[in-house]
């Protein structure tokens, strides 16, 4: 390979890497249900979009201010709602995807100390194309 | 030959007029769209023997002379018990004083081991301080669950955790002053549609 084309090559590879990891998604509507004091688990919800042309999954999401954080799918089988764990949240191309109640959530758990309408929940996301996000969730 | 369509001619006529009694009775005033299964024979409970958030004995007699609403779930549910106790703090705030001194809302625990009583209590007076906590032994909830007809189940925690999941029914059931049960609201709940459909029960059963 003669050495304007291995530049091309690695100036185009640089430029595809810029945009894909310029690749991010955009949250809206992220809240919390305050909980009652005892409760050790709490709810998130967040409507999220991707406005690129090509699949993005949020493969992680933890918090400082809870130990864990896991995806969950309340699903209604055989007469009783159950959660069902989730991998990753998949968001097509071009689409919008919705966590609400009674569907898919987070599952905050282990809140570090009581979490009060008016506060704010930090959440670290991580896509599947490497890229993180913090997000705010606000309890309500 | 003759006989024969005698017996059906009897059969056909009392078919007929069963059907028409029973509309006629049950037609009363509950409107055709009501927005809960309303059970009209009503379906009695069985005896049981829980515990309530106080540490007092909850039993059919608790049922007696008040409409009771009840939810089963457990404290560590994080997205439908919330839920569904956060619609009934909402439905209670749209009842009148004289429609809310015929009613109390229970919500059962199956899951007794992680929610003693106090905790219970805790729980359920957040959302409504006359919300009312109640847990008990297996045997006892699969009583109380097993005459109303809800079912529940625990999931095996997941590698490496002692937390579990419990699976349980998401109805809210209502049951009438003489502890039967009388109506059945199917997920996903709306506030403004219990008290609206409670009231209808409430003016057809008076």
């Amino acid at each position: 390979m003669n050495p304007v084309k291995l530049t091309l090559l690695i100036a185009s590879l640089l430029f595809l890497n810029t945009a894909i990891a310029a690749q991010t998604l955009k949250f809206s509507k992220g809240w919390s249900p305050e909980a009652p004091p005892v409760t050790r688990v709490m709810a998130g919800y967040f409507t999220v979009k991707n406005s690129h042309k090509n699949e993005i999954l949020i493969t992680e999401i933890s918090s400082p201010q809870f130990d864990n954080v896991e995806i969950h799918r309340t699903i209604h089988e055989g007469g009783m709602a159950k959660m069902r764990w989730q991998p990753h949240i998949h968001v097509p191309a071009g689409k919008t995807v919705m966590l609400e109640p009674g569907g898919k959530h987070l599952m905050l758990m282990k809140p570090k100390r009581r979490l009060k309408k008016g506060d704010t929940i930090e959440l670290q996301i991580t896509l599947s194309n490497n890229m993180t996000q913090t997000i705010q969730l606000s309890i309500k | 030959m003759k006989q024969t369509i005698l017996i059906t001619a009897i059969a056909t006529i009392s078919l007929v007029l069963g059907l028409w009694l029973s509309q006629k009775l049950d037609s009363g005033k509950l409107p055709t769209d009501l927005e809960a299964t309303y059970l009209p024979q009503g379906k009695p409970l069985r005896p049981f023997q829980l515990v309530d958030h106080n540490g007092n004995k909850f039993d059919l007699a608790r049922l007696k002379n008040k409409w009771t609403f009840v939810f089963f779930g457990y404290t560590n549910c994080p997205d439908v018990c919330p839920a569904a106790l956060k619609i009934m703090q909402l439905a209670w705030d749209k009842m009148d004083a004289k429609t809310l001194k015929q009613a109390q809302l229970v919500f059962v625990s199956v899951d007794a081991d992680r929610d003693p009583p106090a905790k219970l209590k805790e729980y359920v007076t957040y959302f409504h301080p006359d919300f009312i906590g109640v847990t008990g032994k297996p045997d006892q909830l699969d009583i109380i669950t097993g005459s109303i007809g809800v079912l529940y189940g625990f999931e095996d925690p997941e590698p490496g955790s002692k937390e579990y999941h419990v699976n349980h029914s998401a109805q809210i059931i209502l049951i009438d002053p003489a502890s039967n049960m009388r109506a059945v609201f199917s997920p996903p709940h709306d506030a403004e549609s219990i008290a609206r459909t409670f009231k209808q029960i409430l003016s057809y059963s008076n």
